[in-house]
């Protein structure tokens, strides 16, 4: 049996967790987890990752409480050694160019905006799945 | 040429592009003395949007550009220099000289060339498509705009049971984008967009119009950039209850865009502190 893809969804507001999370919970190939904010959601990556069960995917707002969505990815990616770095796809309000420019240099996969559309996050989980060999391409 | 200089009848726009040396042949400095002379006038604002580089030798250019309009008592402002281009700015000690503004209203502010007056349609349009386009993709609810009215800043009282409100600030202005609601219509909205049937607005669930309303700025700031209003958002808020209050911004008017659903009127508040939405360029 394969091991699950771990999926973490950073969002401030708990029902557009909940939405997101209404969106895929029904592949079973996937585990889920949530975070309100940029300095939890870091908590949860360093965690997964010390215990050998790294996040595969980042569904991370910009716009939050504590630290932002943008500080948390500078943060990812300046982390290195032992850490297993995630993909992130940004799911977020801010639509400028120069934010969208700043997230592609620190390697985002995806930038999708708000409002979205369940068939946005699917594709993503979807496209995951058949990279990491847990799901056929339809 | 990396520059095109346009006469925009109250003031000269050059627009740079691509990388600017300052070796081109003629000199910024050159063709900008004789379409100074030409047109008579004297504010310049230099568009640096579409350039991701100037040299150390164009900072000359343009600060004798900026000696020529001085010497005539006009005014220059750059818009939309890049952190690469503020830095060379900064590092040839002139960046209280070559002063950036974020947008271009930004500038004409600084001109004198903006002033309020009637409502400005064009201000509020982007917050009437936005409002549509979230509620429709994210709700599964189709509005349709009504006729916009103006009520006084002055009456705190939103038109809801519950609210989400999100402030705005530019260079130019700051405000409040406010969306308001009865429970009925939030409760619908809560179905469609959760799955989930509630008894009404609790505080588990009222983030949601918090959110609906930071989605409908951020799809709206993207058509006030091309309109010269470049704005930041910041974190929404929540209030709920009957005869529920709002503090806005300023004392100026207040734009309420009423839209009709099936379940009722949504109504989006835009107040600003110093006018902009009730602005229009002077004649």
């Amino acid at each position: 049996m394969s091991e699950k893809l771990r999926i973490l969804i950073v969002d401030d507001s708990k029902s557009l967790r909940t939405m997101i999370r209404g969106f895929i919970e029904d592949y079973s190939e996937i585990e889920i987890f949530e975070a309100g904010d940029g300095e939890e959601a870091d908590v949860i990556l360093q965690e997964k990752s010390a215990l050998q069960e790294p996040i595969d995917l980042v569904f991370l707002d910009w716009m939050m409480p504590k630290v932002s969505g943008f500080a948390l990815l500078q943060k990812i990616r300046e982390m290195g050694g032992i850490f297993q770095q995630p993909i992130v796809v940004m799911l977020t309000a801010e639509t400028y160019a120069e934010q969208i420019n700043a997230c592609v240099k620190y390697g985002v996969a995806k930038y999708i905006t708000k409002p979205f559309t369940k068939d946005d996050v699917r594709a993503t989980v979807e496209g995951l799945l058949v990279e990491r060999g847990l799901r056929h391409a339809v | 040429m990396p520059f095109e200089i346009v006469n925009q009848n109250d003031y000269l726009l050059v627009k740079l592009s691509g990388e600017c040396t300052g070796d081109e042949k003629p000199s910024l400095t050159e063709v900008f003395q004789k379409t100074m002379a030409s047109s008579g006038l004297k504010l310049a604002i230099i568009q640096c949007g579409d350039c991701g580089k100037i040299a150390p030798n164009f900072i000359r250019d343009l600060v004798a550009v900026y000696r020529e309009i001085k010497s005539k008592n006009g005014q220059m402002r750059l818009v939309g220099a890049n952190d690469s281009i503020q830095e060379v700015i900064r590092a040839n000690g002139v960046d209280r000289v070559l002063v950036n503004k974020m947008s271009l209203r930004g500038a004409l502010v600084d001109f004198g060339l903006v002033k309020t007056k009637d409502i400005d349609v064009n201000f509020i349009n982007p917050f009437l498509t936005s409002t549509v386009k979230v509620f429709k993709i994210q709700c599964f609810m189709e509005l349709k705009a009504q006729k916009p009215f103006i009520k006084s800043a002055s009456d705190p009282l939103l038109m809801g049971d519950v609210s989400g409100i999100i402030s705005i600030s530019s260079e130019t202005f700051s405000g409040t984008l406010a969306i308001s609601m009865t429970e009925k219509i939030f409760v619908q909205i809560v179905k469609n967009m959760l799955g989930e049937t509630v008894p009404g607005i609790t505080s588990e669930n009222v983030d949601l119009i918090g959110e609906l309303a930071n989605m409908i700025l951020g799809q709206a700031k993207v058509e006030l950039g091309t309109l010269g209003y470049k704005v930041e958002m910041a974190l929404p808020s929540c209030v709920w209850g009957k005869d529920h209050k709002i503090k806005h911004f300023g004392s100026g008017k207040c734009m309420v865009l009423p839209f009709e659903t099936e379940f009722g009127t949504i109504y989006s508040e835009i107040m600003t502190n110093n006018g902009v939405g009730t602005e229009q360029k002077a004649a």
